[in-house]
């Protein structure tokens, strides 16, 4: 079996979950169903799914530990170590890549310094190559954890970068708190609808 | 001139449009207060009557698949709306649950309704936050003002809706392989018989419809079955998405009658070709359609039938235009990447295949393919096409066989290779 990473969770954080669970064990007639969220969960307080967090989902879901393992690895939203704080996920298919996309790569390349998936040095950021994330009419795109940046040019991610590297915004959507951190929601979302 | 038909896209320029209340203003849940009226059967008796397909790719008849399911099985029936969406180049379900949540909820009561469902599940894919937490949000206004929940509107009908996120697994928009991944499984595809209508979610009678399906119910409803059979064509009724992403002037979502000309869609709709690019490759339905050339698109229209004649299909409605400056061989590489990243490995000519035929469009882009490499990809691409359990097997070699069939100048090996092929 694989190499898993150890981290305990803490009292504070196994309460935490068991109060999602609770409240989304209504939503499920089987209990093998909340794996998934579970896992989300504990990624989102952990950083990355431990050992500890894959036997918590195992006994939460009645799931045997090897199955969850399965899922986190099957799933590639699931890491099983750290990602940096800002994940960057650069769509790397046809409608971005040929229209400014292959640019973008090779930017994030040099500016995260690391291969996919390894955190830079000072743990703020890293990158990994992905599948069409279904902003092709506002191509080249880029999530930057939970949040959609469209029409991306080098130049305005360098800006972007830069603005986080300062701010720290969290850009994530919280399982626990069922909502967007309200910072950076004034970067323009979907032009696409605008009437012409 | 060729114009949009707004029907499901008609109040998605309203910001304001996610706030129950603007909704109702709007005329939302008319169509459901409709159907509160009929009988279980007859909704899909109107379901039938109005010609929908399903807008997941496929094409099925949606009042075709209700009818599939078992009345009175002693189980429960279970709904689930396919907001995977992942196929490259299609992004107008996104488009509709992030601009106009409740009208999938509205849809989706339909559905419950006539199917005798008390639970249904939108499986989202993992990366669409935004629209998830849209969702949440119409979900829950939903349920505190009786649109959701138990006696809905004092009819007696009770339908919960449980959203569940994917977490980034393109194989997870086929149907089954769905089913296993809301059941806490991997995504692997089940094989078939028996289909979910009869056999799906927890063992129990499912039906699985796209979003934009789903968000064509309450249109119908409210406009009329019959009023609504009237758009499109003979045997493609209605009006359809398509997500426009490449060299045209307007990228973006646009809602058509079926049946409309392709190149008219493109001058009249999207604004056109941009300037000083000339147009090459068009593929109408998402990556896993044939590709069209440029010339072959003349006289094509928009509906199923058409688009079949022409050699490709509607799929998705994931329109892509790309120009000379792409070349087929960049994009079949790009394409073939996709499907080798996203085999869910559970078929060996897939799961390998796809990797071989990566591994040989590579090195016919770094030119050191050998002499036989183009009759290789087509010996791989026969022996993963109909030889796998779902249908990602055909979608893979798809875009292979059409670029390298219409583009062969694009792959040529004629760079003087001299040695032979192990
Ligand atoms: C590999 C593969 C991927 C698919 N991806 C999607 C998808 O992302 N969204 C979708 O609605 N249907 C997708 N489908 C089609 C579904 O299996 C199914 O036919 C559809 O959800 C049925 O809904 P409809 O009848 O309303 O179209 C996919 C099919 C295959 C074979
Ligand atoms: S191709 Fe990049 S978002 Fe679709």
């Amino acid at each position: 079996m694989m190499e898993l990473l150890s981290r305990p969770l803490s009292v504070e954080e196994k309460q935490r979950l068991n109060e999602y669970f609770l409240r989304i064990s209504s939503q499920y007639p089987e209990k093998q169903s909340l794996a998934m969220p579970l896992l989300f969960a504990c990624q989102e307080l952990l950083g990355f799914v431990s050992k500890e967090a894959i036997e918590f989902v195992a006994e939460k879901s009645e799931l045997s530990p090897a199955h969850v393992l399965e899922l986190a690895t099957f799933y590639t939203m699931f890491h099983l170590k750290p990602v940096g704080k800002y994940h960057i996920q650069v769509c790397r298919t046809a409608s971005c890549f040929f229209c400014g996309g292959q640019e973008l790569i090779e930017f994030i390349k040099g500016f995260v310094g690391k291969d996919q998936l390894v955190p830079s040095d000072d743990g703020l950021f890293s990158w990994e190559l992905v599948e069409c994330i279904g902003s092709c009419g506002t191509a080249p795109a880029v999530l930057i954890n939970d949040r959609l940046f469209e029409c991306v040019t080098v130049e305005a991610l360098k800006n972007l970068l830069e603005r986080i590297k300062r701010e720290r915004p969290e850009l994530k959507l919280s399982v626990f708190r069922d909502d967007f951190s309200a910072d950076f929601l004034d970067y323009p979302f979907s032009r696409i609808l605008k009437n012409d | 001139m060729i114009k949009e038909t707004r029907l499901l896209l008609k109040n998605i320029t309203y910001d304001d449009q996610k706030c129950l209340e603007k909704y109702i203003e709007r005329g939302g849940f008319r169509g459901f207060r409709k159907v509160l009226e009929l009988s279980p059967d007859q909704v899909i008796e109107h379901v039938k009557v109005s010609g929908l397909r399903g807008r997941g790719g496929a094409g099925f008849p949606t009042g075709l698949k209700w009818s599939f399911v078992p009345k009175n099985s002693g189980k429960p029936v279970y709904v689930v709306c396919n907001a995977d969406e992942s196929e490259p180049g299609t992004f107008k379900d996104r488009i509709l649950m992030e601009r106009d949540p409740f009208l999938l909820i509205e849809g989706i009561l339909i559905a419950c309704y006539a199917l005798g469902s008390k639970l249904a599940f939108i499986y989202i894919r993992g990366e669409y936050q935004y629209a998830y937490k849209v969702l949440l949000d119409a979900i829950k206004e939903a349920n505190q003002s009786g649109y959701l929940g138990d006696n809905i509107l004092g009819s007696g009908v009770s339908v919960n809706i449980t959203i569940h996120r994917g977490a980034g697994a393109y194989i997870c928009g086929e149907e089954t392989a769905l089913l296993n991944s809301l059941e806490g499984k991997k995504g692997y595809p089940r094989i078939k018989p028996p289909f979910p209508a009869v056999k799906g979610l927890y063992g129990c009678p499912t039906v699985i419809n796209n979003v934009e399906t789903l968000c064509a119910l309450p249109v119908i409803f409210d406009m009329g079955a019959e009023e609504y059979a009237k758009l499109g064509t003979e045997k493609s009724k209605g009006t359809k998405l398509f997500s426009v992403s490449g060299i045209v002037c307007k990228p973006g979502v646009y809602e058509v009658e079926l049946g409309v000309d392709l190149i008219g869609f493109i001058n009249d709709v999207c604004g056109g070709i941009i300037e000083n690019v000339t147009p090459k490759i068009v593929i109408p339905g998402g990556s896993s359609v044939p590709a069209l050339t440029w010339s072959e698109c003349e006289g094509v229209k928009l509906d199923y039938e058409s688009l079949q004649n022409a050699g490709t299909m509607l799929g998705s409605g994931g329109f892509m235009v790309f120009g000379d400056n792409v070349s087929a061989l960049d994009l079949c590489l790009n394409f073939a990447k996709f499907y080798a990243h996203e085999s869910c490995g559970q078929c060996t000519p897939c799961r390998e295949g796809a990797k071989w035929l990566v591994d040989i469009l590579q090195k016919l882009k770094n030119k050191t393919a050998y002499p036989g490499d183009l009759e290789r990809i087509q010996a791989i691409c026969s022996g993963i096409a109909g030889h796998t359990i779902c249908p990602f097997g055909d979608a893979l070699v798809t875009p292979v066989i059409s670029l390298l069939k219409k583009f062969p100048d694009d792959f040529s090996i004629d760079y003087g290779v001299t040695s032979v092929s192990p």
